[in-house]
């Protein structure tokens, strides 16, 4: 067995004591910059980076894996007890996990979120050690235009997911796409719209656009009401285990969610986010009975995406590992610590370096069971969080958003893009409309116009290239039904509704 | 970050440090700045941290790696080439954002090479033109061949606006042909659309498609550099084939304009000995970088070079 091998090979790498060192101490520091807010997983990767160079370049790949993976764990916590997302993967968490806390069972959410990433990390660890180099290959099938199509088929799809009306919710993702294109743009490497300013052509990020919609617009409305977050009033373990009605409900949401974001792990974009909206529209779509609950604490709507992203973390390393091309700067960030080690990525580093990346592999088994004997007993710990006086958890929330933001790229502009989209969160809150299309539209507004311009250059401006190729055709037919598929619903059950009553 | 750089500067300015800078000055006496344009992680950032420990040991002072990125690369050299001309504030960069993005980032406080300067180049990136291992043309003569009996029929998997797109379309004058250029973002975006066999040529940088070339998926047609790299010397270059094309892509060292002259040899020879050392080479040999010390004074004219020639041709509204 020559996976054996190789994987108990990794174990002796990764259970150096070294090496247990670095994993437990990335998946600590991910928890950590996962719960805070606007502290992202990249800034934390890139503050820890140059103290990789210290040690081998497994050990130090093994402790940005654990950042990267860790974060996804943590993510949830302030999502679903304060509303506000620790990191963009957890947004759609703030939905329907928050609800959930609500209804006095925020430590069984907490303790979902923690059973789930574990469950999808497992799940895509084991796919990624079984199957790397067959899912590179197929992550090669997807090109331009068929990256082009899945981002149409999310934005037709997607602003179906909240309950507001899908036009409204169009106007959103289609704000969100327009403010994507200001800055430099992603394939001339002309700058647009920025008012000749080297301000605005820094662009609006996702992550001070993401925490000033949700973040700050929640610490506002906070203040201005009286309601405050919700009150943990008794901590007693009963409350903080799930019921196994939710157990029940819970796992199957798990699975597809971890299914769902270990596919989109292999393309490039923002996965993490992109699978966490995925997975919510899968499961409001094929929820039948609890279909009504979405929107207002539907266990499937944070247990699933929450497995999604934490699949993501994991699966992204795909083509990174066997081709040696990195699909998001987190990745790009972990092969940087292996250049700066003198170690060439490409397709022969499993062959030329296969303790890197076998002990890598095996690290992530014990970062996620250490993720877990972590997580769980902290979930006693963050329910009680709700028990801090209200003006100190806001200023430090306030402080840390701030910190977090700034020192992603030390930038003041991120600052004003914060606050500002803080204001305008609460506005467009107060008058009922959804802030989730906005930022879906922010992340696959620029997917969508560079992979249209790159589909129309390599086609030299044949528009038939999107249903000449296999895959490209069925994102076409099922972008279709995306858009005519609800109407004709709806004329079939009017028609049915008027043939019963005549 | 740049409040610690703005007060380290106004520490220099005060009475001790404005004095007349004697020649037998000790420089430096506190810790210098290396800014990369680039955010931490990236093959700049990797190279800039390598060029800080090498610089460590000649300077003999700890080097602070500040990263500063955005605006297609020029943020990053705005930050040095606007700092104190004091000796404590470098930058390590690549000719792109000084050549090409600086013609399409507006609002920029510098502009051609005159108005920073350049303490010597450090590595040197080929630029290359592969194509699909199995296509059946061999050579580049056959490609040339080919694609002039069938206009528009090849696909070339580039990069837009850079050194990649200014190179290939030179070649593509020369040699006549019109061949359908596809722009990616970068070399990751490129390479992906390449092994997907969605062009049949990929022009991009040599340490982008050198992984592809070793696995057998990528077949190198010819190189744009001036000689062969002494790594794959069976790789010829266009200009020995026939195609007068010599361009590369650049690690310099800089600075701002007007740091006293005894100061500016302590770097430029504090530069020299880095790139001689083994770890800083062992970093810019696992991205296929050739890593070469380059005379500042060449480095600057071969930078006016390209940014005239990419002036009036800079493409727009792609």
């Amino acid at each position: 067995m020559d996976l054996l091998g190789n994987m108990l090979g990794g174990f002796a790498v990764a259970l150096q004591p070294v090496n247990i060192a670095a994993a437990l101490l990335g998946a600590l520091v991910g928890t950590a910059t996962g719960v805070l807010p606007g502290l992202g997983v990249l800034g934390a990767m890139a503050i820890l980076m140059p103290i990789t160079i210290h040690f081998s370049a497994v050990t130090g790949l093994i402790m940005l894996a654990g950042i990267y993976y860790g974060a996804m764990y943590g993510g949830s916590t302030t999502a679903i007890l304060l509303r506000i997302p620790g990191e963009s993967g957890s947004i759609v968490t703030t939905i329907d996990g928050y609800e959930f806390a609500r209804k006095g069972r925020a430590g069984a959410a907490l303790m979902i979120c923690a059973v789930g990433s574990f469950i999808a990390g497992t799940i895509s660890i084991v796919g990624l050690s079984l199957f790397t180099t067959l899912l590179a290959d197929v992550a090669l099938r997807f090109s331009s235009p068929e990256f082009c199509l899945l981002a149409l088929l999310g934005g037709l799809t997607l602003v179906r997911i909240t309950g507001n009306d899908p036009a409204q919710n169009m106007v959103m993702l289609l704000i969100g796409m327009a403010l994507a294109t200001i800055g430099v743009d992603a394939v001339s490497g002309d700058t647009r719209f920025t008012f000749n300013t080297s301000t605005l052509a820094l662009g609006f990020d996702l992550v001070p656009v993401a925490l000033g919609l949700y973040g700050l617009s929640e610490l506002f409305h906070v203040l201005a009401s009286n309601e405050g977050f919700p009150r943990a009033t008794t901590v007693r373990l009963r409350e903080m285990i799930p019921t196994r009605r939710e157990w029940s409900r819970a796992w199957p949401a798990i699975v597809r969610g971890s299914g769902i974001g270990f596919l989109i792990g292999l393309l490039p974009g923002p996965g993490s986010l992109t699978s966490t909206f995925a997975s919510y529209g899968v499961e409001k779509a094929i929820a039948r009975k609890h279909r009504d609950e979405f929107g207002k604490g539907a266990i499937e709507g944070f247990a699933g995406p929450e497995a999604a992203n934490n699949a993501v973390a994991t699966s992204a390393l795909v083509p990174v590992l066997s081709l040696g091309i990195p699909f998001t700067p987190n990745v790009a960030l972990m092969l940087g610590a292996l250049i700066v080690q003198g170690i060439q990525p490409g397709p022969l580093l499993l062959s030329q370096h296969p303790n890197v990346v076998w002990g890598l592999l095996a690290s992530m088994y014990i970062g996620n069971v250490a993720l877990l004997a972590l997580n769980l007993p902290l979930v006693g710990m963050w329910v009680r969080l709700l028990r801090v006086p209200q003006y100190t958890l806001i200023a430090f929330i306030f402080a840390v958003s701030f910190i977090g933001v700034y020192t992603m790229r030390n930038s003041y502009w991120d600052l004003c893009v914060l606050v500002g989209f803080g204001v305008v969160g609460s506005v467009l809150r107060q008058i009922g409309f959804d802030l989730a299309p906005m930022i879906l539209g922010l992340v696959i507004g620029p997917i969508f116009e560079k992979a249209l311009r790159e589909t129309l250059f390599l086609s030299g401006g044949d528009l038939t290239i999107f249903v000449t190729r296999p895959i490209s055709a069925v994102l076409s037919a099922l972008c279709v039904v995306a858009v005519v598929g609800p109407t004709i619903a709806v004329w079939i059950t009017r028609g049915n509704r008027l043939s019963q009553q005549s | 970050m740049r409040m610690l750089v703005v007060m380290t500067i106004a520490a220099s300015l005060s009475p001790a440090g404005s004095l007349a800078q004697a020649a037998d000055d000790p420089f430096p006496t506190k810790p210098v700045t290396l800014t990369v344009n680039y955010g931490a992680g990236g093959g700049s950032d990797a190279i800039a941290r390598a060029l800080g420990r090498a610089l460590e040991k000649p300077l003999k002072q700890p080097v602070a790696i500040e990263n500063i990125a955005g605006g297609a690369g020029t943020r990053g050299v705005t930050a040095v080439v606007t700092a104190e001309p004091d000796g404590y504030q470098i930058g390590v960069a690549t000719n792109s954002p000084m050549t090409i993005a600086v013609h399409t980032v507006k609002g920029l406080s510098w502009g051609n090479p005159s108005t920073y300067d350049i303490l010597g180049g450090i590595g040197i990136v080929y630029n290359t033109i592969c194509i699909q291992a199995d296509s059946p043309l061999k050579t580049l003569d056959d490609v040339v061949k080919y694609a002039k009996e069938n206009p528009g029929k090849l696909k070339v998997a580039s990069i837009a606006g850079g050194i990649n797109q200014y190179t290939w379309d030179a070649f593509a004058k020369k040699a006549n042909i019109n061949v359908r250029f596809v722009p990616y973002s970068g070399d990751a975006d490129g390479v992906a659309s390449f092994l997907g066999k969605n062009t049949e040529l990929a022009a991009l940088t040599w340490p982008g498609l050198k992984a592809q070339v070793e696995v057998g998926k990528a077949r190198p047609l010819a190189v744009f550099g001036p000689e062969r790299m002494s790594s794959n010397p069976d790789v010829p270059t266009f200009k020995e084939l026939g195609y007068d094309v010599v361009t590369t892509s650049d690690y310099v060292v800089y600075a701002p304009k007007g740091i006293p002259e005894a100061k500016r040899r302590v770097l430029v020879e504090a530069v020299k000995q880095a790139v001689s050392d083994p770890d800083f080479m062992r970093v810019l040999t696992a991205q296929n970088i050739q890593v070469q010390f380059t005379d500042g004074e060449k480095m600057t004219r071969q930078f006016t070079e390209i940014f005239n020639a990419t002036a009036p041709s800079t493409p727009s509204g792609k």
